[in-house]
């Protein structure tokens, strides 16, 4: 039912024509105040007829923008301060934190790292991570446009520029064609890989040899393996001039077509290889901001603006939402900054949505999701692998725990790794995805229920996060309210201390703690501790 | 590649319209024609043998002895009337009459990645379309039948995603036959009374948030958590093991890898698993062909020969279908490396059990087995003969995220004869 859905909303989506403005800048709407932004929001709740949800308790607040920008939901510690700051600003004054620390690099590098080089990630050790350029790049803030430079046009040798993995990577795995495929989603929001083997069915816009056109950029990019020094290898891109042969159904002939950027050939400069020529195409449309910030939007809301994110259609499709137009003109006249963009969101009204629906009114699922998707409430979200793994690290104390055995710091993060590569094997079934299916699998289930992680991690020894709120608490409805708030970062509801409280013993010896643990590895591996909402 | 399965899988399960349709009775009306209903007495399960990296026809089953490109192999007469086969091969040899097979399947994809796609799916890979493997469509198609195991394993290889279908189907691994499974059992020191218990207090967690915020998330974690202690508490749990169980079967087999990943196949199949893979990798002999595949027939006749011999013993072989298949063949042409490159032109597959008609070859290579010279067999039309016997409807049409209806088989004929 719902695939048949989405199967119409291509076919509305599809009928509009073709557009992307040939050359020159795009519309200079300049910047954005966040009261204009919130102005706009408040316009499309009423223009889709929906009663926003009262804003997020703190609690919520806190939770869900640690583990957007950090990667991982904040500590007992952090919560506890959090709810007793008084000061008014202390929202704005959170985000500001997670966006300069260091966190924040990690936690985009993994969403980032997955969306580039997927492969890559999942079978790269941690010497060589090519994650290492993306971390750095974030967390100097150096502007997506620069990024995006690195990554489409770079030259020279894969391991200094960890961003050139991209091409390298999708060249390998795909060939030309796949990384055309790749690049337009990427970096345009376009879908137009129907249109390798045909006009695209049911989006009149992109012909076949739009998409070969596209190819012929990338149909020249050569990487070459070289033995460095101690019979290490490297891998270097360069380019050779390019076109590509266009097969016809059957693949029995081809034809050549030469570069052609969506109609139009931009102007070439001599000196400059395809692939630069191709990146400032790329940089001059609306698309390229429009795909990040729409990107942006819909990992930080949980969907997109235009749904799905890299299904923009065209320059100009009628319907994209003003919202994501005047974003774009902003990150835009901004610089492409990406802090700025994940600030305006996170600080916006839209992202401070509670996810109980308003007073008054029935809560029902199809108007839950019907408020959902007009941002005017909090839906849930899936986690990453990265974000789940961090989860159970920071809910059970794993981490503190792990540099208490392991005494040195580096063996300390080589296990971390490893334990998080495991995550990723487990928990990514998908090419080039940034978040996991929902509802997982089988062995995915059973990894929570009987993994290391979740089983030692929820054990009450001293150095864990349940050893020390048995330690500091007396009161079983103290320790119950503790263990929530490490788990969901809010206290236990009347609905939960009936349930629970009568298994809770007071005191700590051993037949004491027994029901501790078992609840909080109930808790643990429960959905609302291992979701975003 | 593909954006939306996720975001439709999310999408689906979050919407109220998915929700209110009610699970049950809309997976019934969905199951019915998933059956194609034609093939009275079909297999109840199918093993894959796959030959990661694309087996050497030449050195194998299509031997071309005295030809210049022949490789030093001698043939040797098999049980199957006119195919000499691999002298490397002498158990297989002897089981070969109950086999097809099929000298003359050719393809056009000569990359691995890409060839995996298609054999594994029946379709070559297009960017967007996020084919199923075929082992999650006949998973399910057995839902619910399997006794609590799951419907697609994969032994020692990664066997290929679920595609667009729900990540359920996809396969269940199994790293390797001969270390236990990963999280099958109870983690160190938690006994049954306090699994169970811990369990119970997840489900009053998960209600909770179902019936508040969590909505139709918290139920759909809920019930693959719930699959996932069905399997821990499943009958057939026992078929996961292999090492030390029957010191007889592991010297059939062979204790290799292979041979063992052959007997919990198998075991598998006995306990309910609808859909097995095995892989045996290494066969991408770029380089010293001869010495390498020499060595890859000891494991994959020892294990193949034992698995076909054991499953006609058990009278498992009437209903369970085995399929020897690789990512493609390899060139006439020996390189300087005394290697052999990838071929996809032109290679071999073998078919047995499950009411295949055993005894005949298919098709016919030319004399230096580089070329197909007597009826060409595709891969859409193995699949549709797959999915006769497998009673599988091949015009089965889901709607991909993308929004491109595609058929369970991509056309292509049953293969005439064979069923």
């Amino acid at each position: 039912m719902a695939r048949h859905r989405i199967w119409v909303l291509a076919l509305a989506l599809g009928c509009s024509s073709a557009s992307v403005r040939p050359t020159g800048v795009a519309g200079g709407g300049g910047l954005i105040s966040q009261a204009e932004l919130d102005a706009m929001i408040e316009a499309s709740w009423q223009k889709a007829g929906v009663t926003p949800s009262p804003p997020a308790s703190d609690g919520e607040f806190l939770r869900r923008a640690t583990l957007d920008l950090a990667g991982r939901p904040p500590t007992l510690g952090e919560t506890r301060v959090f709810l007793a700051d008084q000061r008014p600003d202390k929202r704005t004054r959170l985000v500001d934190r997670l966006l300069g620390s260091p966190e924040f690099g990690e936690a985009w590098a993994d969403r980032y790292a997955n969306l580039l080089w997927h492969e890559q990630v999942k079978h790269s050790n941690r010497d060589r991570d090519p994650r290492a350029w993306l971390v750095k790049a974030f967390n100097e803030n150096v502007g997506y446009d620069k990024i995006s430079g690195v990554i489409l046009a770079g030259r020279g040798d894969v391991e200094e520029h960890g961003g050139l993995t991209f091409i390298t990577d999708r060249l390998r795995a795909a060939g030309p064609e796949g990384l055309t495929a790749s690049v337009a989603r990427v970096f345009l929001g376009l879908q137009i890989q129907c249109a390798q083997c045909h006009d695209h069915p049911y989006d009149t816009r992109w012909k076949q040899e739009d998409f070969w056109g596209l190819v012929a950029y990338f149909a020249g990019t050569r990487v070459r393996q070289d033995e460095k020094m101690m019979g290490e290898r490297t891998l270097f891109i360069y380019d050779d001039a390019g076109y590509a042969m266009m097969p016809s159904r059957d693949y029995s002939s081809g034809v050549v077509v030469k570069p052609r950027f969506l109609g139009y050939q931009p102007r070439e400069r001599p000196t400059e290889s395809l692939r630069r020529a191709f990146f400032r195409a790329v940089v001059e449309t609306d698309l390229f901001p429009k795909a990040m910030v729409g990107r942006t939007w819909s990992q930080l809301l949980g969907h997109g603006l235009v749904e799905p994110w890299d299904d923009l259609g065209g320059e100009n499709d009628p319907h994209h939402p003003p919202l994501l137009a005047r974003l774009s003109e902003d990150f835009r006249a901004g610089g492409f900054d990406v802090k700025r963009l994940v600030r305006q969101i996170v600080l916006s009204t839209a992202y401070a949505r509670g996810s109980a629906p308003p007073p008054g009114a029935p809560d029902d699922p199809q108007a839950a999701e019907v408020a959902v998707r007009a941002f005017a409430r909090a839906g849930v979200r899936a986690l990453s692998p990265e974000q789940l793994f961090r989860s159970l690290v920071v809910m059970t104390g794993m981490d503190v725990r792990t540099r208490h055995r392991a005494k040195d710091e580096e063996r300390a993060q080589k296990q971390l790794f490893s334990g998080m590569r495991e995550f990723r094997f487990a928990f990514d079934d998908d090419e080039m995805g940034e978040a996991t299916s929902f509802d997982g699998s089988v062995p995915q289930a059973l990894m929570l229920l009987n993994g290391e992680l979740s089983n030692e991690g929820t054990r009450s020894g001293a150095d864990g996060v349940l050893g020390g709120i048995l330690r500091f608490r007396q009161q079983p409805a103290d320790r119950l309210d503790d263990m929530m708030l490490a788990t969901y970062g809010r206290k236990a509801t009347e609905r939960e201390k009936g349930l629970f409280l009568d298994r809770l013993p007071p005191g700590d010896g051993p037949a004491q703690r027994r029901p501790y643990e078992n609840l909080f590895f109930a808790l643990t591996i429960s959905t609302e501790a291992l979701t975003n909402h | 590649m593909n954006p939306s399965r996720r975001s439709l899988i999310k999408w689906g399960t979050a919407s109220g319209l998915w929700a209110g349709l009610g699970g049950t009775l809309g997976a019934r009306a969905a199951a019915r024609d998933l059956f194609a209903g034609k093939n009275p007495r079909p297999a109840r399960a199918c093993i894959l043998l796959y030959m990661a990296g694309g087996p050497s026809q030449l050195d194998t089953f299509d031997p071309k002895p005295g030809r210049k490109t022949g490789g030093p192999f001698r043939a040797i007469p098999s049980s199957l009337d006119g195919a000499p086969i691999s002298e490397h091969l002498p158990r297989l040899a002897t089981q070969l009459k109950r086999t097809a097979l099929i000298r003359s399947l050719t393809a056009k994809e000569g990359n691995h990645d890409r060839a995996r796609h298609l054999m594994h799916t029946g379709y070559a890979p297009a960017a967007g379309a996020d084919h199923p493997a075929f082992g999650a469509l006949v998973a399910e198609a057995r839902d619910h039948t399997t006794g609590g195991m799951p419907g697609y394993v994969s032994i020692a290889g990664p066997g290929e995603p679920a595609g667009f279908l729900p990540a359920n189907y996809g396969p269940f691994p199994v790293q390797s036959p001969l270390r236990p499974v990963r999280h099958l059992g109870r983690a160190r020191g938690v006994d049954q009374a306090q699994f169970e218990e811990r369990l119970a207090l997840w489900r009053q967690l998960e209600d909770g948030y179902a019936g508040g915020n969590g909505g139709a998330f918290a139920r759909g974690r809920r019930a693959v958590g719930e699959q996932a202690a069905e399997l821990m508490r499943s009958k057939g749990l026992d078929a996961f093991r292999v090492e030390a169980r029957n010191e007889k079967a592991r010297e059939l087999y062979g204790k290799g890898d292979f041979g063992a990943g052959c007997l919990m196949a198998r075991q598998l199949v006995e306990a309910g698993v609808p859909f097995v893979e095995v892989t045996l990798g290494g066969w991408d002999t770029h380089e010293a062909n001869f010495e390498r595949v020499k060595k890859l027939c000891e494991a994959m006749d020892q294990g193949m020969a034992a698995l076909l011999e054991d499953l006609d013993q058990r009278g498992l072989l009437a209903s369970t279908l085995v399929l020897w298949m690789g990512d493609f063949g390899r060139t006439p042409h020996i390189n300087e490396k005394a290697g052999r490159d990838h071929h996809p032109e032109c290679s071999s597959v073998l078919l047995a059990g499950g009411g295949i008609k055993g005894g005949q070859i298919v098709g016919a290579s030319d004399q230096d087995g580089g070329e197909v010279r007597d009826r060409p067999v595709t891969v859409p039309d193995l699949y549709r003969t797959i999915a006769h016997v497998l009673d599988l409807n091949p015009e089965k049409t889901r709607v991909t995220p993308a929004g491109r209806p595609l058929k369970a088989v991509d056309g292509g004929q049953i293969i005439p004869g064979l069923v």
